[in-house]
């Protein structure tokens, strides 16, 4: 019997074999969960230790992995995201898909830390959990069912976690739906759907126990407090949700527009935030458990349904020349019931639309041609017609028809709605990151190059290190189980408070020099070991609080480091190489905007800066000095 | 009586989520959650998850914090059994009952249907002398 | 005459879409601002300006210059996903 003396974790693990219907439960020490404490750390540990090389994401042998954090079923503030890791269909690569639904809090109410599930069901298959085990029930009945009908259909009481149609059909981008959040990206739902498994649901009613109990309740009321105070977290993410960085990103240039050719859309007022709330909004809403209330509400054929977030709008608006915001509304809804990424899908259109415009594929897609999106969307999940080809995704079409200079992808997962020809760093991030193509797993630096702070979009100055620090402080938000949105409130308010006052100038021009700073910070293990002040980071406290494990700032980035270097040795052993760090040509050889030298992304560059404040070598692998100060064994 | 402080409620609807009774009411235009006396049991698990610690109570309010059954007063009409939220008491019919602590929420919702006062809720209080939380 | 277009923050607090205002810089459209909608000309320091897609950076701040039928944005700072 595998316990914990920490607080906050049930301290079992159960694994699944889909196979041979039998549970066991997999081992974990506490000492293993102090170095990869949940979520995406947790599953990149298990993954890492039972997937050594290539293999086939719809085979057997690939491993889905759900993982909580600590911090779930906590009473912090944003906590009940959970992770689900798997080999992408798309990248043959590690990914790991986040998701703010209840089906995390759920497995670990029932006992369970994390649940993984490996080789293939026979029959259609569903998996009950609760604290008395593990149940394979028959999905027959379950099976063609959207995400929505498919929760509603099964009979258990309890949280659900289903794929609808296009995970069934093996889209290489089908995402896995808890409630109405996904698990977006990575096409983790085409692997449950490989394996016949349309979905779970758990059911459980107690919570573990924290540490200090007393100590946590205080840290999570006040920060709390801090995020509804916060102008992002407390004021344009309830008003506006995401939406409201379209007029933004359209200021800054970084508005994907006709298939990345443009970074400033004409009509960007339509499709923004602002038209969003005004003319279309019901109300807002949010996950269980958070305060800051993004999630839009709005009406699809007359019924409340939920709303789109920026990624969407962009990729489904600029980017094909779209200004009908009804219409990203309701393929919004339509892709969330056949179960599948709108990011992955919106570029894949928009890929095939100038493939269509150059002659190089007659496929009837078109920029700003919105009649026969619905249809293409419905074909894409049942692989119908042209469908089946775009839910390959755009570098297989890339592949097939060529176009691989504007095919906007990065290891096989396409980019979010940034043009990073807008913010170098950005770039950066899309082209390194783990998982693919992600602004997220990239360290999202174009909250530092415009959104938020305005550091000089165009310069390599810093920018690795500053990519790496983010990187590394999201990995380890997300592990301990709270939503990346909390971070916002890193940058304190009042270098926000006036973005073009004479202090917020200086600073700008100032922060890439920190870069600097944290290149020597990064050398030294024990540096930053505090707290950081005003509740700037307090997800280190409230870790401490809820397990009893030693945690700070310096530690916090560490686990983060530790998270993301593992990914990278997992990708490794996958057969990544350098080759694969790389961007689609358009964004590192065509300029942005004409007059502007810099308007491109000096990829080689920024990639060699990277390899080298990380500690990899120049094939871009961990170094052995890396993992052993990290603690990772080979 | 736990009652939700409607100035400090954010709306985020964790208590509603680990409520065992179903008694939180969502008042969805205003934004803010109410407990339903009828249906509340003042087990307090709101209480202590509320990410605002906006759920409050009077100075002097208890919580269940185990619960045993007297064997000797057991008749195992098997109600208790039935109640439970969470399947914490085992038993057959006409024979004894015995909770299972590691699935007890301490929820007191056994205690109210026995008929022969053969359980037994442990109080504790849920501030201790010097007004701090216990709970 | 120039365009003010209101985003985020702003078209929360101050609910136009847009407005026309006699301006000869930046700094004027701040106070303009400040007296149509009854606030501080500070609370004013908390958006981002553009003139005709142009961040005020790359020009003169609030001493930019500016002409009949120039477009000022009025932009948030903001984050998402």
């Amino acid at each position: 019997m595998s316990k914990t003396k920490l607080g906050a974790y049930t301290g079992k693990i159960i694994k699944i074999d889909l196979t041979n219907k039998t549970v066991d439960e997999y081992p974990f020490s506490d000492e293993e969960r102090e170095l990869y404490i949940g979520g995406k750390i947790m599953a990149a540990k298990i993954i890492y230790d039972n997937i050594k090389s290539k293999i086939d994401p719809f085979s057997p042998e690939n491993m889905i992995v759900i993982t909580t954090g600590p911090l779930n079923t906590m009473g912090s503030p944003c906590s009940s995201r959970f992770n689900v890791s798997t080999i992408s269909p798309l990248t043959g690569f590690y990914t790991s898909s986040n998701c703010g639904g209840n089906f995390g809090m759920a497995i670990k109410r029932a006992g369970y830390d994390a649940v993984i599930i490996v080789g293939k069901a026979e029959q259609k298959t569903y998996l009950k959990i609760t604290d008395d085990g593990v149940e394979f029930k028959d999905a027959t009945e379950l099976w063609g069912l959207t995400t929505t009908e498919a929760q509603q259909k099964i009979p258990d009481k309890g949280d659900k976690f289903v794929i609808g149609p296009a995970g069934e059909n093996l889209v290489r981008y089908a995402c896995v739906v808890s409630g109405e959040r996904a698990a977006g990206r990575g096409g983790v739902g085409a692997v449950f759907g490989s394996k016949n498994v349309k979905g779970l649901v758990a059911e459980g009613h107690k919570a573990p126990e924290p540490y200090d109990k007393e100590g946590l309740r205080k840290v999570n009321e006040k920060w709390t407090r801090v995020l509804k105070k916060h102008p992002t977290t407390g004021v344009q993410l309830p008003e506006l949700g995401t939406a409201a960085l379209v007029a933004s990103m359209h200021a800054r240039n970084l508005l994907a527009t006709n298939n990345y050719r443009s970074g400033k859309y004409e009509h960007f007022e339509d499709i923004s935030g602002e038209t969003l709330r005004d003319d279309y909004l019901v109300r807002n809403t949010g996950c269980t458990t958070c305060p800051i209330r993004c999630q839009r509400v709005v009406k699809v054929e007359g019924k409340e349904v939920k709303g789109p977030e920026v990624e969407t709008i962009g990729l489904f608006g600029s980017n094909i020349l779209n200004n009908d915001m009804q219409s990203i509304l309701d393929w919004n809804y339509y892709m969330d019931e056949l179960g599948m990424d709108t990011i992955s899908c919106g570029n894949t259109i928009s890929f095939a639309m100038e493939l269509n415009e150059k002659g190089m594929w007659d496929n009837g897609l078109s920029f700003g041609k919105i009649d026969n999106i619905k249809e293409t969307i419905e074909d894409i999940a049942y692989r119908r017609g042209i469908g089946d080809e775009l839910a390959e995704g755009s570098k297989r079409l890339a592949l097939k028809y060529g176009g691989m200079e504007f095919a906007m992808q990065a290891k096989g997962m396409e980019l979010a709605a940034y043009e990073p020809r807008g913010a170098v760093g950005h770039g950066l991030g899309y082209a390194i990151s783990n998982r693919g193509g992600c602004h997220l797993n990239g360290g999202y630096l174009v909250v530092l190059e415009g959104l938020m702070m305005s550091v000089d979009p165009y310069t390599t100055f810093g920018k690795a290190a500053l990519c790496i620090m983010f990187q590394d402080l999201m990995e380890a938000c997300s592990a301990g189980g709270n939503c990346l949105f909390t971070t916002y409130a890193f940058l304190p308010s009042f270098l926000l408070a006036k973005p073009q006052g004479a202090v917020t100038t200086v600073v700008n021009k100032v922060f890439t020099k920190v870069g600097l700073v944290l290149k020597f910070l990064f050398r030294i293990p024990t540096a930053l070991a505090f707290h950081l002040p005003g509740y700037m980071l307090p997800h280190t406290m409230a870790i401490r609080k809820a397990t009893g494990i030693h945690m700070n700032f310096g530690r916090f980035l560490r686990l983060g480091e530790r998270g993301y270097n593992l990914e990278r040795l997992i990708d490794v052993n996958l057969g990544l190489k350098p080759e694969d760090d790389d961007l689609p040509g358009r964004l590192k050889d065509e300029l942005q905007i004409p007059t502007e030298p810099k308007s491109k992304v000096p990829l080689e560059k920024l990639i060699k800066k990277y390899y080298r404040t990380r500690f990899w070598d120049k094939e871009g692998r961990p170094t052995k000095a890396l993992l052993k100060r990290l603690k990772i064994k080979e | 009586m736990f009652f939700v402080n409607k100035e400090k409620c954010v709306d985020c609807g964790y208590c509603a989520y680990v409520c065992p009774f179903g008694s939180l009411i969502h008042h969805v235009e205003d934004k803010k959650w109410e407990i339903d006396p009828a249906k509340c049991k003042q087990c307090g698990i709101c209480f202590s998850s509320c990410i605002a610690s906006a759920i409050e109570c009077d100075k002097d309010q208890q919580v269940v914090e185990k619960v045993t059954i007297n064997e000797e007063a057991c008749i195992g009409c098997t109600l208790c059994g039935r109640k439970c939220p969470t399947g914490a008491i085992s038993g057959m019919l006409k024979g004894k009952h015995v909770v299972i602590e590691e699935k007890c929420i301490h929820c007191g919702a056994c205690i109210d249907v026995c008929r022969k006062n053969a359980i037994v809720a442990h109080k504790k209080p849920v501030y201790n002398e010097k007004g701090k939380r216990n709970v | 005459m120039v365009t003010v277009k209101l985003f985020g923050a702003a078209r929360i607090n101050f609910k136009d879409k847009q407005v026309e205002l006699e301006a000869s810089t930046v700094k004027e459209v701040l106070e303009k601002l400040a007296a149509k909608y009854g606030a501080p000309v500070k609370d004013f320091k908390q958006f981002v300006y553009f003139v005709n897609d142009v961040n005020i950076d790359k020009l003169k701040m609030y001493k930019t210059p500016l002409s009949d039928g120039d477009v000022v944005m009025v932009i948030s700072l903001g984050s998402g996903g």
